[in-house]
Order: structure tokens, then C-alpha cells, then sequence
């Protein structure tokens, strides 16, 4: 039965994204928009290579968080305009459910900006990402999670405020300093020749708070959504 | 207007108050509301009606106060028995009027028959319109679409004839009768009251957030526009 609405409420949130197009194409945008100014910023300087790689995966996470923390809060658009929330709420489905479904539709949004980003970072900036491979998606999407999952949770609260379109960042980033932290200990090692190890106190320090931040948005949705 | 016999008491409100900010919108409201009562809100813009409604509906959470459904072991109105229509749509724009109707179905683990729900509104040629590109009047007849064929045995609806026209007026009145369950109550504010002259029993007014008269019983139009006027004043 659980599966059964999970499935109802992805169909929906599906169907508003792709057929709006709105966060998808808002996203891919400020992705390719904030990629490539901050590529010609780099370029300009004309720094050397070496130094190029070394705050690469700064420049990467900075332009990635900068473009979807400004457009992810379009994913509730439809939730509020004529108040829909309040009568799925209404049904008695589980909030949860709700949370899921919004976390699943946002992180593929945003798992879709993030190529954007690092696909014209790395034309632009000549720095080959595909020598990274799977060890490079790993702790992107890693990331990912964590900062939609979060990011899930906080968006109602933005709705509510006056401070609507300034308030997600003024909360949100102070929360993902951990994960931007050991992400970027991650990519700056990737970036160094070091492989990946799964085992590392980053990799488990970005699990734990991905897990964590799920953990907060499946339990506190209701309280964010109600009233 | 005569008084009918009271029956089992089902949703009590005690001492219920709401603030908005330093603003008083509901003051320290007491009513006891009996199985199949259809109960008519009047009284001016700005006397709490919608707010009440939304207290009821277990949307709002009262200031101080508590409202109980007495035949719940934890006397909270859940959700799923809790049918609300307010003043906007709450549909989804980009969705059809079909996908919006079998959503809420599907969430509400029933079998929408929704070819049946099209008819009865009169909305067969938008069925696959996106509810964003119809009229505001046969929007409203999706949203009322949803909320009464819910099954709730509790309904609350603000100004439901808000927008609908006279043929929207009537379908609502079959529809909201059939939808109405013995076991519960209807709750409808509105300014519209000759609409619903045959089918309320019970008339509640409010002002300034405060019930300042209740009657029961059967009604003709022109004492419920008595009332309305009586309300307004």
C-alpha cells in the first residue's frame, strides 16, 4: 500500500517536472550560466595548470551549491500555488511518503545540474574529469544526497517567510559545511592521484550525514508541512 | 425555525481561541456538534469563520482550547476523515482534471470512479485539460470534485460557491447531499446562503471570533437571509 502511494506521488511530482520543464530547465541553465563565468574568471587569471586542478573541486562545489540552492526551491512551486500540500497532507498519506518522493524527483534535478557543472567546468578549463571516473560520481553524488535531503526539509520553511527567495541559503549552508568539507577533502584528493577509499573518515563522515539528513527530513516533514 | 431533539454529541470544541500575531481571531469558542448536523457559518468578513472551519478540520491547531471527536479512543480528527474545500483550488495546476482526481483517489486508497465524478460536474470535455488552463468556475468544480467524493465523514467547505454558476450551484447541493454521512457533519461558511436553505440544520454566527447566536432546525430562505442580514450588521 506504502509502495503503492510512494508510486502515486512520484507519478505527480514526475509529471509536474517534466512536463512544466521549470526546476529542470532553471537548473541546467544556472549550472551552464555560473560554469562558464567561472571558467572565464579563472581563465583570465591565467593561472597554470597545476594550479587549475588544485581549486578545481573548490570552484566545482561552490558553482554547483551556488546554482542549485538557487533553484531548487522551485520544486514546491506547484505545492503551494492553490495549496494542493494541504489536500495531499488531508488524504492521511504518510509524510514521509511525501518527503521520499519530493527527495527522489529533487536529486535527480540536481544529479542533472551537476553534470552541467562539471561538464562545462571541464571543457572550459581543459581539466579531464573522465580519468576520475566512478570515483568523481561517487563523491558528487554522495554530496548530492545530502544537500537535497536537507534541502527537502528546509524549502517549506522559505514558503512561509517573507524572506522567501534569501532564506534557504541563510539556512541551508551553515548545515552543509560537514558535507562540503569532506567532499572537498575527497575531490582535492582525487585531483592529488589518490584513489578512493571507501574506508576513509571523509567517506563516512559524508554517509553519516546524508543518512543523517534523510533521517531528519522523514521525521520533521510533518512538523515543516503542517501549519 | 423549531428546535430539533439533540442527538450524539461527535465533535466537541472547548474554549477554543486563536491568535494571528497580536490579532484575536477566534475568543474562547465552546460548541458540541451532533452526528448528521449540517451546520451553516454566517457573519461578516473577518469574524473567524474560515478560521474555525480550519480549526475543526484539524488544519489549524487553537491557541488555547481543544476540539475532540468523542467517539475517537485519542479524540483527534484525523485526517483522512476530514474533508476540506477552502479558498483555493488545492489542485495541481500542470495535472489534468483526470490524473488530479485519481491522485487524491490513489492517495486516499480508494477506487475513483472517475468517469462517474466527470459526469455528475459536467466536465467531460476538459477531462484531459491541465486544471491550470480552466476557468476559475470549473477549476472550483474539480476542487469540490475531490473533496466530496473523499468519502470523509467530517466536510468543511469555505464559500464553496465561490466562482460556480447557477448549474454549478445545483450540482454542488446533489453532490453535497450525497456526500453528506449520517455518522458525521458538514461544516459550510458562506455568504451564499440561499443555496443551501434545504440543506443546513443548524446555523451558527459568528462576529468579532466569537458565536454570538446558534439555532437548529429546519429553515426557509427568507429566515436564513433574515439571519445572514441579522449577521452582517
Amino acid at each position: 500500500m506504502l509502495v503503492k502511494k510512494l508510486a502515486a506521488l512520484l507519478r505527480k511530482d514526475l509529471a509536474i517536472e517534466f512536463r512544466t520543464k521549470e526546476t529542470l530547465s532553471v537548473t541546467f541553465g544556472m549550472a551552464l550560466l555560473l560554469g562558464t563565468l567561472t571558467a572565464i574568471g579563472v581563465n583570465s587569471a591565467f593561472v597554470s595548470m597545476s594550479t587549475v586542478k588544485t581549486i578545481f573541486p573548490t570552484l566545482f562545489i561552490l558553482t554547483f551549491l551556488f546554482s542549485s540552492t538557487l533553484t531548487i526551491t522551485r520544486s514546491f512551486e506547484y505545492e503551494y500555488r492553490e495549496n494542493p500540500l494541504q489536500a495531499v497532507v488531508m488524504t492521511g498519506v504518510s509524510p514521509q511518503l511525501i518527503y521520499l518522493s519530493k527527495f527522489i524527483v529533487n536529486s535527480l534535478v540536481v544529479i542533472v545540474g551537476l553534470l552541467v557543472t562539471s561538464l562545462t567546468l571541464s571543457l572550459l578549463l581543459n581539466v579531464d574529469l573522465i580519468g576520475l571516473g566512478l570515483s568523481f560520481a561517487f563523491v558528487s553524488i554522495l554530496m548530492v544526497f545530502g544537500f537535497v535531503g536537507i534541502a527537502t526539509l528546509l524549502i517549506p520553511i522559505t514558503f512561509a517567510s517573507k524572506l522567501r527567495g534569501v532564506i534557504l541559503p541563510l539556512l541551508l549552508l551553515p548545515l552543509l559545511f560537514p558535507i562540503l568539507f569532506a567532499g572537498l577533502e575527497l575531490l582535492a584528493a582525487l585531483f592529488d592521484g589518490i584513489p578512493l577509499d571507501v574506508t576513509s573518515p571523509w567517506v563516512s563522515l559524508l554517509i553519516g550525514f546524508d543518512v543523517l539528513y534523510v533521517a531528519l527530513g522523514m521525521n520533521l516533514f510533518e512538523q515543516v508541512i503542517t501549519e | 425555525m423549531n428546535q430539533t431533539s439533540s442527538h450524539k454529541t461527535i465533535l466537541e470544541a472547548k474554549k477554543v481561541s486563536r491568535k494571528f500575531g497580536g490579532h484575536t481571531a477566534l475568543n474562547d469558542i465552546n460548541l458540541d456538534f451532533d452526528q448528521n448536523e449540517r451546520v451553516l457559518f454566517l457573519g461578516p468578513n473577518g469574524s473567524g469563520k474560515s478560521t474555525l472551519l480550519r480549526i475543526l478540520a484539524g488544519i489549524y491547531r487553537p491557541t488555547s482550547g481543544t476540539v475532540r471527536v468523542l467517539d475517537f479512543a485519542d479524540g483527534k480528527i484525523s485526517r483522512k476523515d476530514s474533508g476540506y474545500y477552502g479558498h483555493e483550488t488545492q489542485l495541481y495546476g500542470p495535472l489534468s482534471v483526470e490524473e488530479n482526481l485519481n491522485l487524491f483517489a490513489s492517495l486516499l486508497d480508494k477506487t475513483a470512479n472517475v468517469d462517474l465524478l466527470i459526469g455528475a460536474w459536467k466536465l467531460a470535455q476538459y477531462r484531459s485539460v491541465p486544471v491550470q488552463k480552466l476557468s476559475r468556475g470549473n477549476m472550483a468544480k474539480v476542487g469540490l470534485a475531490r473533496t466530496l467524493s473523499a468519502g470523509s465523514r467530517f466536510l468543511f467547505l469555505d464559500e464553496p460557491t465561490t466562482a460556480l454558476d447557477n448549474i454549478g450551484k445545483q450540482i454542488l447541493l446533489e453532490q453535497l447531499t450525497n456526500a453528506h454521512r449520517e455518522d458525521g457533519c458538514t461544516f459550510i461558511a458562506s455568504h451564499d446562503v440561499r443555496g443551501f436553505t434545504e440543506f443546513v440544520n443548524r446555523i451558527v454566527i459568528t462576529k468579532a471570533g466569537q458565536i454570538v447566536r446558534q439555532l437548529s432546525g429546519r429553515f426557509t430562505e427568507s429566515e436564513i437571509l433574515g439571519l445572514y442580514e441579522e449577521a452582517c450588521l
